[in-house]
């Protein structure tokens, strides 16, 4: 089936800007749900965020804490990643 | 003479007898008779000669068979003492290198044990260190409340120095 090359690039278009979209939305996983205001304190911390989508995501593992995904930047504000810093730190003194 | 039973002409003619034996005996026995015994005696001491010769060289052959065997003994000594020796030596190169090679290898197996010894207390500690995490974050899950939640994702993020690069 031959399809119609003006639809093709459409198509294209359309997914490539959906993707761009998605890519410009900003991430928040926290371990509990956030309420809005704490929401916007936390983008408040990066006012270089502003105007952008949010989604949020609840994961327990966190046990603390935030983590803040854009783009290919992920920002750990969690209390798990601070636990694997020190277990870092202390492989390394080793 | 007669009176005394000798018959003069007898006697006379047995002198003359015994002179003409005496005579022919002397020319034609006693000579050659001599002479083979002369000869005879010649021979003998010939041949006493030539037996001392045969026994001094008898006797020479003898002295220097002994002499050899003598000397064939003491090459024999010195031939096994060379041996021994060299045997001696040979045994102690062995056993230096013996002692050597068991030298390096005690060397060797105690650095071995040494390192493994060391990783096993690497590995320990990095498993106490695993264990201690999980411990802290089961606690953690089990002890934080929401309220404190909410306090320590407030500190984190005050202190956090993180920037967002936006093109």
């Amino acid at each position: 089936m031959k399809i119609d090359p003006g639809l093709k690039e459409d198509l294209k278009r359309y997914l490539k800007e959906k993707i761009k979209k998605e890519s410009e939305k900003i991430k928040v996983v926290s371990a509990y749900k956030l309420s809005d205001q704490e929401l916007t304190q936390v983008l408040k911390k990066f006012p270089e965020l502003r105007g952008k989508d949010v989604i949020t995501q609840v994961d327990s593992n966190l046990l603390a804490g935030v983590i803040i995904k854009y783009k290919s930047k992920v920002i750990d504000l969690s209390l798990k990643g601070r636990f694997e810093d020190l277990t870092s730190t202390v492989y390394e003194l080793d | 003479m007669e009176n005394l039973g000798i018959d003069s002409k007898l006697l006379i003619a047995q002198l003359v007898n015994f002179g003409l034996f005496f005579y022919i005996f002397k020319k034609f026995v006693a000579k050659p008779f001599t002479r083979y015994i002369e000869l005879e005696k010649n021979k003998e001491i010939e041949r006493e000669k030539a037996l001392n010769a045969a026994v001094e060289e008898k006797d020479k052959l003898e002295a220097k068979a002994i002499k050899l065997q003598q000397e064939a003994k003491k090459e024999e000594a010195n031939i096994i003492a060379e041996a021994k020796e060299a045997a001696s030596q040979i045994k102690e190169r062995i056993i230096e290198e013996t002692n050597q090679e068991v030298e390096e290898i005690r060397q060797k197996t105690k650095k071995q044990l040494e390192e493994e010894k060391n990783n096993l207390y690497r590995n320990f500690e990095d498993k106490v260190l695993e264990l201690s995490l999980i411990v802290v974050n089961k606690t953690f899950r089990d002890v934080l409340t929401d309220e404190a939640k909410k306090k320590i994702t407030e500190r984190l993020i005050k202190s956090s120095k993180d920037k967002f690069i936006v093109q």
